[in-house]
């Protein structure tokens, strides 16, 4: 999905420097090449990232700053969510 | 792993395909080990399971007689006891109704999902078991048949061991609710036409996706939430087109959800001989009464990311909740261990390879956990509906994780495969071991579950001994003796019944006791009485409302006919009384 459609085809040389799609490399290879990360899989990790960090400060502690950053997290997650779903919505409305 | 490799020799594919079928056979025995083995080891299930069989049960004996249903349950003996004995919980659902009738209009598809099941093993627990057990198979058949199709047949075998290790069975007897099964399966079924959808472009998927979403608004209207939810937003993001397309496709999916609601609840109404209105109003009223009732108190203090916690970690980490019946499963996560990793690991997988399927899965899950994170209540029911999807994305991880390990070495994963084979498998065995051995054989000390356990037991020994036409049964309180447990196993054989704690208290007397007994008697040959001997009320005082201390001393301290124990503990003792033994 992240693929380009070239009208052309490539020279060798350019194929050869073409990065690899993301199917085809391995996990560790993958997150470790920020290059190729599209906008909204940069956001859905960020979403499950912020997701860990609310529910840990959630479960850790129960004074007032760590359920204060709880909720900000929580915030965060969800609007990346959000955020994520309302640009996969564009990009299925990007032909007209 | 998850790759087709044409350029394998033949030998090796070969080889392949026997250790596949040798996988795809020993999943399918350990799921037919787990769900169907000792299928009719346990005959006491849970109170809540009993409502709708019963009450299709009676909506069977009310087409024999050719009454309306009304008509019927105001009319019958037997409910008549029930409304006089214990008012407040004959009418203690939504709109103040009774109770089952409030369960025969509610959900009208479980109504007709249970029918052959009644019809063939009557009411009892060997009905509820097979109808649970049904829609577990068909869930877990569809999940399967999805995740083949989206990805190939190492995801569907990963897919079907996280599963069977996991909470479906949980649910499958302990909580075996009837709308949760069916509602996992109709969203199951409605992923895999939209995956048809989204892939191959099919307008008839699209509109038996639709229908799925109907028929899941008659199931119950949490279920129909989440699968709007999904609907909505595979509609939205799963196919690229213009906006006169997707508003004319949502037109189309609303139109056969409606007409599927219609339909479905008015071929209901005819054939239980009840209101359509009164089908839709007891919907309407059930979900507006949740809303005024609110939530679970301990939950309602909560904040926002305390209940989030709450729910990860009564899924992930130990399934004990404060709140409901679903705290029979407590002691071990919802979700072992090794089935978390890779539900973790497939996230990575999905975001990282952004197939059509890997999408659907994300959008699968965003719409089932992210009502959950708000949930005034969370019960491991409601995670049900998103339990294929958490198993396609651990899929999505086991083989993921193969694929990537091939790179390193290409001999790895026939080790990895064995080695996570092998894992599930003990997996899969301990979790049928914590339920066989732990709950079934040797279940914890626990109120709502003593309260529940051996009413088989009880009622098998009242039907051998006694007969319906001239025999009453007094049971010690509403609470205790619960009135859909004798309604339920008495189906067939219906005893009339009382409460003594309606009647007598602590300070009864002699003389009270007798005087009721002997206008019993006119009426009855027998009466046989069934206390518990947990006392409820002010231990301070000594005053209790279903204290059996009055019937005692009015018979002389007799030993009881009949006592049942558990582990050392009575759970219940029974006296008989008869014309023939009174002076």
């Amino acid at each position: 999905m992240s693929r380009k459609n070239h009208d052309k085809p490539l020279r060798k040389d350019a194929a050869q420097r073409e990065p690899e799609a993301a199917e085809d490399q391995p996990l560790w290879a993958w997150l470790g090449c920020p290059r190729d990360w599209s906008v909204g899989q940069a956001g859905a990790l960020a979403m499950l990232v912020s997701l860990a960090i609310c529910l840990l400060a959630a479960m850790a502690g129960q004074d007032a700053v760590m359920l204060l950053a709880a909720r900000g997290f929580a915030v965060l997650a969800y609007g990346l969510m959000g955020f994520v779903l309302c640009r996969e919505t564009a990009r299925s409305f990007r032909c007209e | 792993m998850n790759n087709a490799d044409s350029n394998q020799p033949i030998g090796k594919l070969a080889s392949q395909q026997w250790l596949g079928a040798l996988a795809l056979a020993l999943t399918v025995a350990l799921f037919a080990w787990m769900f169907f083995a000792d299928i009719f080891a346990y005959d006491d299930i849970g109170c809540e399971a009993i409502d709708k069989p019963l009450a299709v049960g009676h909506v069977l004996k009310a087409r024999e007689k050719g009454v309306s249903l009304r008509e019927y349950m105001q009319n019958d003996p037997v409910w008549a006891d029930m409304k006089s004995g214990d008012p407040q919980g004959s009418y203690a659902y939504a709109g103040k109704r009774f109770q089952f009738e409030f369960f025969a209009s509610q959900a009208p598809l479980l109504g007709f999902c249970y029918v052959p099941f009644v019809k063939l093993f009557g009411v009892s627990a060997a009905a509820v078991t097979l109808y649970s057990t049904f829609f577990a198979t068909v869930t877990v058949l569809l999940m399967a048949w999805l995740a083949w199709k989206a990805f190939d047949k190492w995801h569907a075998i990963a897919a079907v061991l996280c599963v069977t290790s996991s909470l479906i069975w949980l649910i499958h007897i302990k909580a075996a609710y009837a709308a949760w099964m069916p509602s996992a399966c109709l969203i199951c079924g409605m992923a895999c036409c939209l995956h048809l959808y989204s892939t191959a472009g099919r307008r008839w998927a699209l509109g038996v996706a639709a229908a799925c979403l109907g028929l899941l608004y008659l199931t119950g209207w949490l279920s129909h939430v989440a699968g709007f939810f999904l609907l909505a937003l595979a509609l939205l993001v799963m196919r690229r087109r213009t906006w006169k397309t997707f508003f004319t496709e949502s037109f189309f999916v609303a139109a056969i959800t409606v007409v599927t609601i219609l339909v479905v609840s008015a071929g209901y109404a005819m054939w239980a001989r009840c209101s359509f209105w009164e089908i839709h109003a007891t919907m309407f009223d059930d979900m507006t009464n949740r809303f005024s009732l609110g939530g679970v108190p301990m939950l309602e203090k909560l904040t926002f990311p305390e209940k989030l916690a709450y729910a990860f970690r009564r899924m992930f980490l130990d399934s004990t909740t404060a709140d409901h019946l679903d705290k029979c499963l407590e002691g071990s996560a919802a979700i072992p261990p090794l089935f978390s990793f890779f539900i973790v690991a497939g996230a990575f997988y999905a975001i990282k390879n952004r197939t059509a399927a890997d999408k659907l899965v994300m959008l699968w899950l965003v719409s089932v956990f992210a009502l959950l994170g708000a949930a005034m209540t969370y019960t491991h029911r409601y995670a049900l509906l998103g339990l294929p999807a958490m198993a396609l994305l651990a899929s999505r991880g086991v083989a993921g994780l193969g694929s990537d390990l091939r790179r390193l070495n290409p001999g790895a994963p026939l080790g990895y495969g064995l080695l996570v084979g092998a894992t599930f498998g003990i997996t899969v065995i301990s979790t049928h071991h914590s339920y066989f051995e732990n709950y079934l054989l040797h279940k914890q000390r626990d109120f709502e579950v003593d309260r529940a356990r051996g009413m088989g037991v009880l009622t098998r020994w009242i039907k051998a001994r006694y007969n319906p036409d001239d025999t009453l049964v007094v049971y010690g309180d509403p609470i205790m003796f619960a009135r859909n447990f004798p309604m339920f196993y008495f189906f067939d054989r219906p005893f009339r019944f009382k409460y003594w704690s309606n009647d007598f208290h602590s300070g009864s007397t002699t003389e009270q006791v007798r005087a009721w007994e002997q206008a019993q008697l006119a009426r009855f040959r027998r009466v046989v009485f069934i206390f518990s001997p947990v006392l409820m009320g002010d231990p301070r005082s000594q005053s209790f409302k279903n204290d059996y201390r009055p019937f005692i001393a009015a018979h002389g301290n007799r030993q009881p006919d009949f006592v049942h124990a558990y582990e050392g503990r009575p759970l219940f003792f029974a006296f008989e009384v008869s014309r023939e033994s009174r002076p």
